[in-house]
């Protein structure tokens, strides 16, 4: 049976009950207390199982408004089901402070003021459900008098109207049933409302709360320290500088040693064919620098490669697109790639390429060993073949007749039909063509090689359970999922040119498929780095390496299931991951970044700001989407380069530094710390606990704001003691003054370190400030020691960081708005050129080149979207040849602009005329015009004839 | 509140083939007149078009009248006000546990409330990482059926729900 469920002191629960006595159902009611686990109330719950979950749409049911009332009874419970009760839900129940919210619900409590004017009911005399609805919302509002006070003051009509409605008896009942004569009838009501309803919290811009604290920033215990801890701060402090270890100087060639800490770090390789944009920056190759920097500071033997990945399909289109050969393509990107990655000190130990014969020797013996394991088998693949182009069609190079039954669609994707929107395999498509040539393609059978997944899935069950705890959440997670779903065969030989061979008869000008070859590309570029490659890849039995991969999480089942997969399979003790770091996707603004369609900001437009690579390493570092998507925003830089960088970071330091140039002649004073110095010094020890162990798990997020926390303490430890003051207050002060001062300076020395990672350029100036050297981090022992003791001098303190000014933002902010290709000026493709000074042959020349490009263009197949910019640029050349050829024409006969052609044809046209007349017997003074004409026409013909005028003719050089 | 987008409503008066009409807005209220008639809010403006255009796609009986506008209100309320990632889940959850059941919205056919919701939840599909369409597999099958119809989704991309993360990534065919 029909019940209604609800609970009490909730309005929205009275709207139920108040329609159900009403109407006289009868339904029974169940009201829950409040303890009771049942997240959304009230709700109607039908006889067939069904439930109405709105309220208004219950009372809707349980009495339906006459039918001429429809819409205005629809109109007013829309008005309360959108504003009234979210709002009120907003502003009473969850106690957000909001103007804006709070002046839409005056805005609709007058409308329904005006609407209801003098009657007793909203809608003529009748009592609907509009009532029912209104009513119950704004009942414990009617019924407090502070509410009432703030929301019903301009109201008169509706105060009447619910004195009205309160005082029938069957309101008076229903009240009853659901505030039960409560006290607590009012604001509490609304709180019961939010509570049991669905609504999303609205997000306001006016919110008057307190200014947002950092939610995913580290939990700092401040100014909670131990006796402890302070304890270990002096011991520490007083330590003898000489005993700490030294960083160890760069070796030229940087090999695993045994019973030392080998780190050996890669990011994932940027594919060659487009320019990288900020997303993909922070994603690996700027991650994995921090990281490198960070373990190279732990004194660990680190080896960080990373490179271009250059094989593949990608790579033939972009070559066709610009009309460049895939060598030449590469070479020109991978530089571009260089560049990009130079400017943001990313500190590779070695950058290489995955086009380089050690890359083809690598991946055919790797195969090789698999095939030799059992691991790959081959098998027929119907593909379709162009004969003209002389190549395999991929899916979307194929169009045809949807081969879906009841689709009649005659442009059918290879992959997809647009007029079903089924998937369709492409062997299927009736009456296929080529989308290149338009010819039909045949279907043929080649054979390719697969590698036996499903046969090294035990192999990779038991390593991924030994090894995935160290990884990034999202990679193991991604990478479980992959293993559940279970694994199948996967092609890894494709009928392309551009890559490596594949070493065996009968497959040789079949190639590797993209995926298979490029995690190779780890193992040759580390081998072009040094002969000796095989230490890091294999490791002897007392050597221990730790391998670090970097990447955004589309590449995780690269990294977690293949490539591993690969590397077990050839079954030789191959080094495989222990820790994926996977990061989440960055946004730019509130969209996506996208290289293919230019949005964003890419690596060469950071390096065109003025902004310094150290602060977009910063802001990237403190964005970077670590758990979940995180956004790029200028705005935010700007506040985190003015707010972080700035007046915390850049303050602190300047502030110690320049106060030891003025006031103690550029020498660290002399220090006598008390207990309040040592409880700095415990509270920093701990953030740099807290920076060790968010870096060691590559929480690069969180290292940062350790960094703040530091320079925060010392900023706020000077504010408290004002050195500046002390030093005025005779000897005793000047120590205190002094010990303030050196502390700080001291701090600025640590932080000088720990910044490296994240800012490599700043630290390396700050050092150069203070005339000090990186500190060797030691996770085992983490401590403060008095790094610059007294006496010791400093350089020239200048500021770090500039202000970055919101005009600046906006500029850049507009932009970078768009595409890429739409902001440089003038576009790419346009087909606007610039014609001025150009002569003639000039002009043929450009043509006849344009020509080739074209042909070049179409007869290598390439696609419409490829070659269609290149025609409109011919066709636009060849216009502008006409006009300037028609010019020189019109300089030389200015009189005549007709070609001879033309004159020849008006001859004949007008002699034909002429003989017709006097045949027709017409009188002399009809023909003798048209004869006049005619000679006219005759001396026109000679003159031009005489003269030898090359007549334009539309494109002829291009042409030939 | 915030108001929806009134591209949702071009798109369903386009869909169902109703004329739009001439659409004001007011203190956060749509207002349509087409023909002399004059609708005050979206649920009514949304019944005009099922009027105007003689669709189908609109009630049978009271119970699905009442269902109707549960829906378009729903849509209104908390789809098109899910503005953060944890009002997002938030809705989705709810809304996949009511399509464990149920193959559309209301009663046992395709109406006015999938259309809606449809056009009202296409950024946030759209948005959706692979592991979250899994976990909200009824909101995804439900979502990818209404897709289907090309003349429903118009504009709107098509949102890949293939749960194989590599098949995304490297196709098994060529």
């Amino acid at each position: 049976m029909t019940t209604i469920i609800g609970n009490e002191n909730n309005p929205s629960t009275l709207k139920l009950i108040l329609s159900n006595n009403l109407a006289n159902k009868k339904y029974p009611v169940d009201l829950k207390g409040p303890n009771e686990d049942c997240p959304y109330l009230p709700y109607l719950a039908l006889e067939s199982g069904e439930s109405i979950f709105s309220p208004n749409a219950a009372i809707w049911l349980l009495l339906p408004p006459p039918d001429n009332m429809l819409g205005k009874v629809r109109e007013i419970l829309e008005l309360e089901s959108i504003i009234l009760a979210p709002s009120l839900a907003a502003l009473l129940g969850n106690n957000i402070k909001s103007e804006k919210l709070k002046s839409s619900v005056l805005s609709a409590l007058q409308k329904l003021n005006a609407d209801l004017g003098d009657s007793n009911f909203f809608i003529k005399d009748t009592l609907t459900i509009a009532d029912v609805s209104v009513f119950s919302t704004l009942y414990p509002i009617f019924k407090t008098e502070k509410l009432s006070k703030d929301y019903l003051i301009e109201s008169k009509n509706l105060v009447r109207w619910l004195g009205i409605l309160e005082g029938l008896p069957v309101v008076k009942e229903s009240i009853e049933t659901v505030f039960n004569q409560k006290p607590n009838i009012g604001a509490q009501s609304y709180q019961v409302l939010m509570q049991s309803s669905k609504y999303p919290i609205p997000q306001v811009q006016d919110l008057k709360q307190s200014p947002t604290t950092e939610k995913d920033s580290p939990k700092h215990e401040i100014e909670n320290v131990t006796p402890e801890e302070i304890q270990a701060a002096e011991i520490a402090w007083k330590k003898d500088l000489k005993t700490l270890s030294k960083l160890k100087n760069p070796e030229k060639v940087v090999l695993p040693k045994p019973g030392e800490k080998n780190v050996f770090i890669t990011s994932a390789l940027p594919y060659v064919n487009n320019v990288p944009h900020l997303g993909n920056i922070i994603g690996c190759v700027l991650s994995a620098d921090v990281f490198a920097r960070y373990s190279r500071l732990c004194n660990n033997n680190t080896l960080f490669i990373c490179g271009t990945d250059e094989y593949g399909t990608a790579t033939e289109t972009k070559a066709l697109e610009e009309g460049l050969s895939c060598q030449a393509i590469c070479d020109k990107y991978f530089k571009i790639h260089e560049e990009i990655y130079k400017w943001f000190n990313i500190s590779f130990d070695q950058f290489g390429r995955t086009s380089t014969p050690f890359q083809t020797e690598i991946t055919q013996n790797m195969f090789l060993q698999l095939s030799h394991n059992g691991f790959m088998f081959t098998q027929s693949v119907d593909q379709l073949h162009c004969e003209k182009c002389d190549r395999f069609l991929a899916d979307r190079f194929v169009e045809g007749g949807c081969p879906n039954i009841g689709c009649t669609y005659e442009d059918a994707r290879g992959d997809q039909c647009d007029g079903c929107g089924k998937l369709v395999n492409a062997i299927e498509l009736k009456n296929p063509r080529c989308k290149i040539c338009k010819n039909t393609p045949k279907v043929k059978t080649s054979c390719q090689f697969f590698i036996d997944l499903p046969k090294l899935e035990p192999l990779l069950h038991h390593w991924i359970k030994e090894s995935s705890s160290g990884w990034s959440h999202n990679a193991e997670v991604i990478s479980k999922a992959w293993l559940k779903e279970g694994l199948k065969p996967r092609c890894i030989t494709r009928d392309l040119k551009w890559g490596i061979p594949v070493p065996l008869d009968g497959f040789r000008n079949k190639v590797f498929y993209v995926w298979f070859d490029a995690p190779m590309g780890y193992l040759s570029i580390c081998k072009s780095y040094t002969e000796d490659y095989e230490k890091w890849w294999r490791p002897a039995n007392d050597t221990q390496v730790k391998l670090y991969q970097f990447m955004a999480k589309d590449n995780v089942p690269f990294h977690g299931i293949l490539f591993p997969a690969i590397l077990l399979g050839a079954n030789k003790n191959y080094l495989t991951v222990s820790h994926i770091m996977a990061t989440e996707y960055l946004n730019y603004e509130d969209g996506k970044f996208s290289k293919s369609r230019g949005i964003g900001v890419f690596g060469n437009d950071a390096r065109d700001t003025k902004i310094p690579s150290d602060v977009w390493r910063f802001y990237l570092l403190y964005v970077r989407p670590e758990a979940q998507d995180s956004c790029f925003s200028w705005v935010d830089l700007a506040t985190k380069n003015n707010s972080e960088l700035l007046n915390n970071l850049g303050n602190f330091i300047n502030r110690a530094l320049i106060f030891v140039k003025n006031n103690f002649n550029k020498t660290i004073p002399k220090m006598e710390l008390n207990s309040e110095d040592y409880t700095l010094l415990a509270l920093c020890t701990k953030e740099l606990k807290g920076y060790m162990a968010s870096l060691e798990k590559c929480k690069l997020r969180d290292g940062i704001r350790h960094i703040l926390a530091i320079s925060r303490h010392g900023n706020q430890y000077m504010q408290v003691n004002q050195p500046w003051v002390r030093i005025k207050e005779g000897e005793q002060g000047k120590l205190r003054g002094g010990t303030v001062v050196g502390l700080c300076a001291n701090l600025a020395c640590l932080l000088a370190t720990l910044i490296l990672p994240y800012m490599p350029e700043t630290s390396s100036k700050l050092k150069s400030q203070i005339n000090c050297k990186d500190v060797v981090l030691d996770a085992d022992n983490i401590q403060i020691v008095n790094l610059l003791p007294t006496g010791h001098q400093i350089g020239d303190p200048q500021p770090l960081f500039e202000k970055i000014e919101p005009e600046l933002i906006e500029e850049y902010k507009k932009k970078f708005a768009g595409s890429q290709e739409s902001r440089n000026s003038p576009p790419k493709n346009n087909v606007q050129l610039n014609f001025n000074g150009v002569d003639k042959d000039m002009l043929e020349e450009a043509v006849a080149k344009q020509g080739m490009v074209v042909r070049k263009l179409k007869e290598g197949g390439a696609d419409k979207s490829i070659w269609q910019p290149e025609v409109s640029k011919l066709l636009a050349l060849k216009q502008q040849l006409i006009k300037i050829s028609s010019e020189d024409d019109a300089k030389k006969k200015p009189t005549n602009k007709l070609d001879i052609k033309a004159l020849e044809e008006e001859v004949t046209k007008q002699g034909l005329l002429v003989r017709k007349l006097k045949e027709g017997g017409e009188a002399k003074s009809v023909w003798e015009p048209e004869v006049k004409k005619l000679l006219a026409l005759k001396q026109q013909l000679a003159e031009a004839s005489g003269v030898p005028v090359q007549p334009p003719q539309k494109g002829k050089k291009g042409k030939k | 509140m915030v108001t929806i987008s009134p591209k949702y409503l071009n798109q369903i008066a386009q869909y169902l083939g109703a004329p739009l009409g001439k659409i004001t807005q007011k203190d956060n209220i749509y207002t349509r007149v087409n023909n002399n008639q004059t609708s005050t809010g979206t649920i009514n403006i949304i019944f005009s078009f099922l009027k105007d255009s003689k669709s189908n796609l609109g009630p049978n009986d009271p119970l699905q009248e009442a269902a109707m506008f549960q829906w378009l209100e729903y849509g209104i309320v908390y789809a098109a006000n899910a503005n953060n990632g944890q009002n997002v889940k938030v809705l989705l959850r709810d809304l996949n546990t009511i399509l464990s059941t149920q193959t559309y919205l209301v009663g046992h056919r395709l109406t006015v409330s999938d259309v809606f919701l449809y056009y009202v939840l296409a950024d946030i599909m759209a948005g959706l990482s692979s592991l979250d369409k899994e976990k909200f597999l009824n909101v995804s099958r439900w979502y990818d059926n209404i897709q289907q119809d090309a003349a429903l989704r118009q504009k709107n991309n098509f949102v890949d729900f293939s749960s194989n993360y590599l098949a995304n990534l490297v196709p098994a065919r060529h």
